[in-house]
C-alpha cells in the first residue's frame, strides 16, 4: 500500500510543540520533583526528600484538605443543580432556550471577572450581601476574611460558572434517551418521581460519570478564584494545590519542591482520568 | 375531564415559569449588581443606607474613566492579538493532523496518536515549572546563548503566550473524529484527479470540517481570552499584560473605586457575552461536542 510519508512533516510544527510545551515538562516535572531546586544554582539529586517534606508539611496538607472539599462540595452541588435543570429544561416549552441560555451564561465569563464580582458581593462594608443582611436585620459577618466561611464562599463563584456547563452536557444525555421509556411507564401508572429514578438516572448513569470525571479535573485545579480573592488565606483556610505550587515555585523560588506537589496533582488528576477509561468502558457495555 | 387535565397542565406550565424565573433572577443577580454597580457614582457605591439596587443616577462615563486608569488599551490589543493568532494558528494545525491521522497512512501513525493523546489527561497547571524553565531557554532569544543560558529566552513575549496555545491534542482529537466520518472515496477520488495530500487538505478536507472547526474555534477563544495562570507566571512587563492580568493589577486601585473595577470587569467580558448572544446554539453545541465525544 502506498504510505504518505509528507505527513510527518504535516505533523510536525504539532507534535514538536507538543513534545517541548507538555510531553517533556510531564518527565521534567518528575524529575524536578526529586530534587532540590531553587532557580539560582543547578537541580540537586535529593531522593524522596521532598516527598517526606510534604507529607509533613501542614500548610500542604491544608491545601489537599482544602482542594479535596473544595472538589466535593462543588461537583456535587453542580452536578445536582445541572440535572435538576436539565430535566426540566428537557421539555420543549416556550422560553426554554432563554432559561438554558441565562444558566450557561456564566461559562463564558473569565474566572478572574467572576472573582472580582464575588469579591464585591462579599465585601464586609460595603458589599451587597452585607447590605442584604442589614435590611433583614440578621448578624452580617466578616465573609472571606472569617477563617469559618472563607472556603464555603470561594466555592458559591465555582458552583455558579459549573452547573451550566454540567446542565447542557445532560440536557444532551436526556435527548438520546427514548421518549418509549416514559411513554410504558406512564401507561404502568408510574409518578414522575418513579420514572426519573428508575429511567432518567440509571440511564444517565455514563454521562453522569462523564461529567464526574470532567469536573473533577476541572475543580482540582482550582486557582483563578483563590488568587483574585483570598491568596491562601485567612490563616491557610481557603488555600489549595495549585496556589501552593504557584506560591512555592514562583513566589519563594522552591522549584523542586513545587514540582514534587505538581506531581502530588498529576497523581490524582492521573487517577480520576484512569478511573475514567476503565468505568467509561463498562458504562457504554451497561446501555 | 379534559377539561380538568387541561387545568391542571396550565397550572403547571404556571409554576415553571415562576419557578423557572426566580432561579434565573437568583442566577443572574451577580451579573445585575456588577452592571449596576458599573453605572453608579463613586459616592453612591459607598453609601450603604440608602442601598438601591439601580443607580440613582446612571453613570455611563464610569466606562470612559476606567479605560483611562490602566493601559487597557494595550492590553485588549495583546489579548486580541494572542487569542487570534491561537485561534487561526491552531485551527490549521490541529485541522492538518488530524486529516494525517484520520486519513493518511504511515508507518507509526497509531503509536504516534497515542502519544499525542497523554495531553488531553494532563492538568496544566502540574507543568507550569518545567514549561517555565523550557520557555526560559530557548536559544538565542532574550540574550540566550545557543544553550539557551543568560537570558530569558521567550519569557514574557508572545512567542510564549501564542506557541504553545498552537498544538493541542484534544483539538486533534477532535478533527481526527470529525475526518474519519467523511468517506474516504472523496480523498481516493482527489488523488486520482492528481491532487496531492495537502491540496486534497485544503479543498476536500478543510472546507467539510466547518462544524468542528467551529466548535474548536469557540473552544480555544474561550479558553485563551479567559487564560490567567498561564499568562500570569510567562510574563513580567506592563505591555505584555492580557485583559486578564489587566483586571487583576487593576485590583488594588480598583478595591476602593468598586465602580470602575465593575466597569473594567464587564469590557473585559463583553467581547465573549456578545459572542455567545450572536452563537448561543454553536457555544452550547460545543460544550456537549467537547464533553460526550472527548
Amino acid at each position: 500500500m502506498r504510505s504518505d510519508r509528507i505527513a510527518y512533516l504535516f505533523i510536525l510544527p504539532n507534535y514538536a510543540i507538543y513534545l517541548a510545551f507538555i510531553f517533556a515538562p510531564a518527565l521534567a516535572v518528575v524529575y524536578l520533583g526529586f530534587t532540590d531546586y531553587s532557580f539560582v544554582a543547578a537541580p540537586r539529586l535529593i531522593g524522596l526528600q521532598n516527598y517526606f517534606r510534604l507529607a509533613a508539611d501542614r500548610i500542604f496538607i491544608r491545601a489537599v484538605v482544602n482542594t479535596i472539599l473544595y472538589w466535593i462540595i462543588t461537583v456535587g452541588v453542580s452536578m445536582a443543580i445541572g440535572l435538576a435543570l436539565a430535566v426540566l429544561l428537557n421539555k420543549p416549552r416556550r422560553g426554554v432556550a432563554f432559561f438554558r441560555g441565562t444558566f450557561y451564561l456564566p461559562n463564558v465569563l473569565s474566572l478572574v471577572a467572576v472573582a472580582l464580582m464575588w469579591l464585591w458581593i462579599y465585601d464586609p462594608a460595603r458589599g451587597v450581601l452585607t447590605t442584604l443582611c442589614f435590611a433583614l436585620g440578621l448578624p452580617a459577618s466578616d465573609w472571606l476574611f472569617d477563617p469559618r466561611l472563607a472556603l464555603y464562599l470561594v466555592m458559591v463563584p465555582g458552583v455558579w460558572t459549573m452547573l451550566g456547563f454540567n446542565m447542557v452536557i445532560y440536557l444532551a444525555g436526556l435527548q438520546t434517551i427514548s421518549p418509549d421509556y416514559y411513554e410504558v411507564a406512564k401507561i404502568e401508572g408510574a409518578s414522575a418521581v418513579e420514572q426519573f429514578r428508575w429511567i432518567t438516572l440509571p440511564l444517565l448513569r455514563p454521562i453522569t460519570f462523564f461529567i464526574f470525571v470532567m469536573s473533577s479535573i476541572r475543580s482540582f485545579q482550582v486557582f483563578d478564584q483563590i488568587y483574585i480573592m483570598t491568596r491562601g488565606g485567612p490563616l491557610n483556610t481557603t488555600t489549595t494545590i495549585a496556589f501552593e505550587i504557584y506560591q512555592n515555585g514562583f513566589q519563594y523560588y522552591k522549584m523542586g519542591y513545587a514540582s514534587s506537589m505538581s506531581v502530588v496533582l498529576l497523581l490524582i488528576v492521573g487517577a480520576l482520568t484512569l478511573v475514567n477509561f476503565a468505568y467509561g468502558r463498562e458504562g457504554s457495555e451497561g446501555v | 375531564m379534559p377539561t380538568g387535565m387541561a387545568r391542571r397542565e396550565r397550572a403547571q406550565g404556571v409554576l415553571f415559569y415562576v419557578f423557572m424565573g426566580i432561579l434565573a433572577l437568583v442566577m443572574l443577580f451577580p451579573l445585575l449588581i456588577m452592571v449596576t454597580t458599573s453605572l453608579k457614582s463613586e459616592a453612591e457605591v459607598y453609601m450603604q443606607e440608602a442601598f438601591t439596587i439601580f443607580p440613582q443616577t446612571w453613570r455611563f462615563s464610569n466606562f470612559i474613566e476606567t479605560m483611562r486608569v490602566a493601559a487597557w488599551g494595550r492590553y485588549f490589543l495583546n489579548s486580541v492579538f494572542v487569542t487570534s493568532a491561537s485561534v487561526v494558528g491552531s485551527l490549521f494545525l490541529n485541522a492538518l493532523a488530524g486529516y494525517c491521522f484520520a486519513v493518511l497512512r504511515f508507518p507509526f501513525r497509531n503509536a504516534l496518536f497515542l502519544l499525542l493523546l497523554v495531553g488531553i489527561m494532563v492538568p496544566y497547571q502540574a507543568l507550569i515549572i518545567p514549561q517555565y524553565l523550557i520557555l526560559k531557554s530557548v536559544p538565542l532569544f532574550g540574550g540566550n546563548d545557543l544553550f539557551g543560558r543568560g537570558g530569558t529566552g521567550w519569557l514574557d513575549t508572545f512567542w510564549a503566550l501564542i506557541i504553545p496555545q498552537l498544538s493541542g491534542s484534544f483539538g486533534i482529537f477532535l478533527c481526527r473524529q470529525y475526518f474519519l466520518g467523511i468517506p474516504r472515496e472523496l480523498f481516493e477520488a482527489a488523488r486520482i484527479d492528481g491532487a496531492g495530500p495537502f491540496r486534497v487538505f485544503v479543498h476536500v478536507y478543510l472546507p467539510l470540517g466547518k462544524p468542528v472547526l467551529a466548535s474548536l474555534a469557540i473552544l480555544k477563544s474561550v479558553a485563551v481570552w479567559n487564560d490567567f495562570f498561564y499568562p500570569l507566571i510567562m510574563t513580567s512587563s506592563d505591555s505584555m499584560r492580557t485583559v486578564q492580568l489587566g483586571l487583576q493589577a487593576y485590583r488594588s486601585y480598583a478595591l476602593f473605586r468598586w465602580d470602575l473595577m465593575m466597569a473594567a470587569c464587564i469590557l473585559v467580558s463583553l467581547p465573549l457575552i456578545i459572542a455567545f448572544f450572536v452563537f448561543q446554539r454553536n457555544f452550547m453545541e460545543t460544550a456537549v461536542a467537547s464533553g460526550i465525544k472527548g
